[in-house]
């Protein structure tokens, strides 16, 4: 065998060698068997797979410390400000300044959450036989633009997919995925959430949507509309309960502006949410309703 | 045998530095930057990711990177596993081109990390809105994942010396 074809056979051998190595092997194992994990998160009930609950089992903890933690940072962060702010003016009256406006954070933060406790009891007295687990924001996710979070609930709780989640009188979202500990969240603003609504004073029933563009803005969509619909801006949109995944009367938010679209010959209002995602920290998640 | 005994510390030391390293960066990407009000995804995971895959042996750097890709599985919206699954393809094609073709440093993570981010925004962004509303699309791109790859691009070179020094690589 020539020198040159003897070379390039030893380095065929080499590369096939190579090819079917043990690391090789190992490499085409876990795939497959992530792509199993892929397969099996897709059909089961909670979306998520063996693997990733295992994970979220040990960090949901973690996540949950470390959100405390940034809450701490941001009030330090808040009297830093007030600080440089104020000591231009009086030295002496900063420290005091800095303790009103902190007790004033607190006082509006329990007010907040009373109001939102008072009308979630108002809810609980007109339907007794809803089930409620009161749930805390431990991080948001940063990977969409629909304000998708998670919360310190999950399958242990009691909470399962397409659960809604209520803040007060409100909804916020639905439940998309649910592990052990903890659950993820979509917002209103996610397409997968489909919400059939109306508008209170009028009882014009229509359609929530979502529209990229308008999410970054901060707004919802509300479609269905007709050029003779009397819905004005500053109307109140609410569930209409019609498809029964969500309770009746739950307000999505505020008619901001309507537009008629010449070039599509449609009428469409813009919402502003009642409640931003953003700010959430305690949420309710409504368990059995769907069941 | 002692000093076999003083190796086996060693590495069960650089895990454990490993791990925390690992969750700590995971923490700063989920729970920090999002309190900072940033309005776009900073892809920490991923540079980090490749830094450590690049100073590991294969089949560690695999499984290192199923991981890493779990825990980006937990915090983003796209199907389940589906990042556990690049992840661990990304560390794996990684580790073997540092072994074979590119030499271990700063500039080739450096590349990688953009490629590995590019190529994870392109899956965040086919996931997340091909199924959605198509026609702003481009608004989604410009205003969402051009910041995100660019911060994320900035924030890269940082990982290598700090990933070879926890895995115990002069640098």
């Amino acid at each position: 065998m020539p020198a040159e074809k003897h070379t390039e056979y030893y380095s065929v051998i080499l590369m096939k060698k190579k090819f079917y190595g043990k690391k090789y092997k190992v490499l085409l194992i876990i795939t497959l068997f992530l792509l199993l994990g892929i397969f099996t998160a897709s059909v089961t009930e909670n979306s998520v797979s063996p693997l990733s609950t295992a994970v979220s089992f040990i960090l949901s903890p973690i996540q949950k410390a470390a959100t405390g933690i940034a809450d701490k940072l941001a009030d330090t962060k808040m009297y830093f400000t007030s600080a440089s702010k104020y000591k231009e003016q009086i030295d002496a009256l900063t420290n005091e300044l800095n303790d009103y406006k902190s007790r004033l954070v607190e006082f509006e933060k329990n007010k907040k959450k009373m109001e939102a406790y008072k009308e979630f009891l108002e809810i609980k007295e007109q339907n007794p036989d809803y089930t409620f687990v009161s749930a805390t924001v431990i991080s948001r996710n940063s990977d969409d633009i629909y304000g998708t979070f998670t919360i310190d609930m999950g399958r242990g709780d009691g909470v399962s997919v397409s659960d809604p989640v209520i803040y007060g009188e409100t909804l916020v979202g639905i439940v998309s995925e649910v592990f052990e500990n903890s659950a993820t969240v979509y917002t209103l603003f996610n397409p997968n959430v489909n919400v059939s609504v109306y508008e209170v004073l009028t009882r014009f029933d229509c359609i929530l949507e979502s529209d990229n563009l308008l999410t970054m803005q901060g707004y919802l969509k509300l479609t269905g509309l007709s050029g003779s619909s009397s819905i004005e801006e500053g109307g109140i949109i609410a569930t209409s309960g019609v498809g029964g995944k969500y309770p009746p009367d739950l307000i999505i938010g505020t008619v901001s502006e309507i537009i008629e679209d010449e070039a599509s010959n449609t009428v469409y209002a813009l919402i502003t949410p009642e409640i931003n995602s953003d700010e959430l920290r305690d949420v309710f998640v409504l368990t059995g309703f769907n069941k | 045998m002692k000093k076999q005994y003083i190796i086996k510390i060693k590495i069960a030391l650089s895990v454990i530095l490993l791990i925390l390293y690992t969750v700590f960066v995971f923490l700063i990407e989920d729970i920090f930057l999002p309190s900072l009000g940033l309005k776009m995804p900073v892809y920490l995971l991923i540079p980090m990711t490749i830094s450590v895959a690049m100073n590991l042996e294969t089949i560690p750097a695999l499984f290192y990177g199923i991981f890493t890709g779990i825990m980006f599985d937990i915090i983003s919206t796209s199907p389940d596993g589906i990042y556990a699954l690049i992840f661990a393809l990304s560390s794996f094609i990684c580790s073997e081109l540092t072994k074979n073709i590119f030499r271990n440093s700063r500039n080739v993570a450096f590349f990688f990390s953009v490629i590995f981010t590019f190529i994870i925004c392109l899956i965040s962004f086919i996931t997340n809105f091909i199924s959605g509303d198509s026609s702003s699309a481009h608004i989604i791109l410009k205003g969402f994942y051009l910041p995100a790859l660019i911060v994320t691009t900035l924030v890269s070179p940082i990982f290598y010396p700090v990933s070879a020094k926890i895995i115990g690589i002069k640098k």
